[in-house]
């Protein structure tokens, strides 16, 4: 047999193995996890305390798209906020009833309530972080703070305010956020 | 004729290429899950790759009991995926509240993600997948006998002999597979059929610790040759594991997982075709178990 007619029929064998490969573009969303905090000392004589303090996600959300190489931002979520009371240095058996509230700007009166601290024993939760059920209004808050459709940071204001069984009443209070960065990736997919 | 042969390398190249970032992309969506999750969710592609692999190692069952064998060849191989493969019931993980449960996408499913909400209206998003209806899979191969009516064959292929291993995103991907088989219609008087029996196992590496497949098949195959024509058939069990170590990235930080995936596992029956011209062996075939794959192989020699 020709050579060119063998050389012919091999190339066409292997055609049809590998004809069938090809590559088809996919953009899957693909939703990547950063957390940020702040923690607001409260340190008081009396038994009222009240403090603010900001945690700034935008690094972290930047760092996440630019890392994820997303072709679309979808949208920047609050997945949950965590609270950890650290450095407590009241009296022992100290409770704590108050508000976390939260805002876009800090600026007063322009504050949503966010968690209740409800008779919080800072002695039996110090140094565990604790989950606490949020409120739709604060929670609305944080998500347009974080949005990329509303605002050019990620800044996030805490306002802490309530009153301590006794006093004096010193410790600190760790805010974490755990926002989720959701967009598009394009990825090539072997297909047949 | 060089120009088409570069450019069939070309497609070889760019589908194992293309596979090493799908895989980087497979890693980075794992990094939101931990045991539980990752396993759902990577499960599908496990079975297909386990499927493939272990598909394609013979298209005879007539072994020589004392000569040559040398056969050089391309296996091709495609595991189609069923709707059950699509989606896998997730868990909410780490601090949300409350926890839930949500049909999510598997790595194989819709690219669409899946979210849920949870107190005050906070989301939790699951993943979406890379939307692919079947896996193919490819592996050179070179068969060598026989010795007493056996014969042995090799597959072998590391990413770094075509200097992509270091540019790769995934780094390497290595394949090493052996298997042997004996002629066991020499012990039957009169036997109508060839027929042989076989062990294989394989090993596939990607990105070095991301992901390691192993899979044993054995089995049993016969084959009637009608001229140029060959019927073949074989039965066999699949094995097939994967190993995964990645990076989950929560709340509390990143820190490694480490997982076994068993593949599906079980009987399964071949049928296919082949067809001899000199020393020219082209064959295809349908496998048919828990899935259905499909391979087709070329191969040269005696």
């Amino acid at each position: 047999m020709n050579k060119n007619i063998i050389k012919i029929v091999i190339f066409g064998i292997l055609c049809l193995l590998l004809m069938g490969f090809k590559c088809e573009t996919r953009y899957v969303e693909v939703p990547v996890l950063g957390t940020a905090d702040q923690t607001i000392q409260i340190d008081e004589a009396g038994t009222a305390f009240s403090e603010t303090g900001m945690v700034d996600a935008t690094e972290v959300v930047n760092d996440i798209i630019e890392s994820s190489a997303y072709e679309e931002v979808l949208g920047i979520h609050l997945q949950g906020i965590t609270y950890t009371i650290i450095d407590n240095e009241s009296n022992p058996g100290t409770t704590i009833t108050g508000t976390v509230q939260v805002s876009a700007t800090g600026a007063p009166g322009t504050e949503q309530d966010l968690m209740t601290l409800s008779g919080v024993n800072l002695a039996s939760v110090e140094g565990t972080e604790q989950s606490p059920s949020l409120d739709s209004d604060g929670v609305l808050q944080i998500d347009q703070s974080i949005s990329p459709f509303f605002h050019g940071d990620n800044r996030i204001y805490f306002h802490v305010t309530g009153n301590a069984s006794s006093s004096p009443i010193k410790f600190k209070i760790k805010i974490k956020v755990a926002v989720v960065v959701l967009g598009k990736v394009e990825v090539d997919v072997p297909m047949m | 004729m060089q120009k088409k042969s570069l450019f069939l390398l070309t497609i070889l190249l760019c589908m194992i290429f293309t596979s090493s970032l799908v895989f980087a992309q497979i890693e980075e969506n794992l990094e939101r899950y931990t045991e539980g999750n990752a396993v759902g969710y990577i499960k599908p592609l496990v079975n297909g790759i386990g499927a493939n692999m272990n598909r394609g190692w013979y298209h005879s069952a007539k072994i020589p009991k004392n000569g040559i064998r040398l056969r050089i060849g391309l296996v091709a191989m495609i595991a189609p995926f069923m709707d059950k493969d699509k989606t896998f019931e997730a868990e909410t993980e780490g601090t949300f509240t409350p926890q839930q449960t949500a049909e999510a996408s598997t790595v194989v499913g819709s690219e669409k993600s899946v979210s849920v909400n949870g107190t005050g209206g906070t989301t939790y998003i699951f993943s979406g997948g890379l939307d692919m209806n079947a896996i193919p899979f490819a592996a050179p191969q070179i068969t060598v006998g026989a010795i007493m009516g056996t014969e042995a064959t090799l597959r072998l292929f590391n990413s770094s002999w075509l200097n992509m291993g270091g540019d790769s995103e995934m780094g390497d991907i290595s394949l090493f597979g052996i298997g042997v088989r004996h002629n066991i219609n020499q012990y039957i008087p009169l036997c109508p059929v060839d027929i042989a029996a076989g062990v294989f196992y394989q090993k596939i590496s990607v990105g070095g610790d991301l992901l390691k497949f192993t899979t044993l098949h054995m089995g049993v195959q016969a084959s009637k040759g009608l001229g140029p024509i060959l019927l073949y058939g074989g039965i066999g069990l699949d094995n097939s594991n994967a190993k995964l170590e990645y990076e989950y990235n929560g709340e509390f930080g990143k820190y490694g997982v480490s997982m076994d995936v068993d593949g599906d596992n079980g009987v399964l029956m071949t049928v296919g075709l082949g067809f001899n011209f000199l020393i020219l062996h082209l064959n295809a075939d349908a496998s048919f178990g828990i899935r259905t794959v499909y391979s087709a192989g070329l191969n040269f020699g005696i």
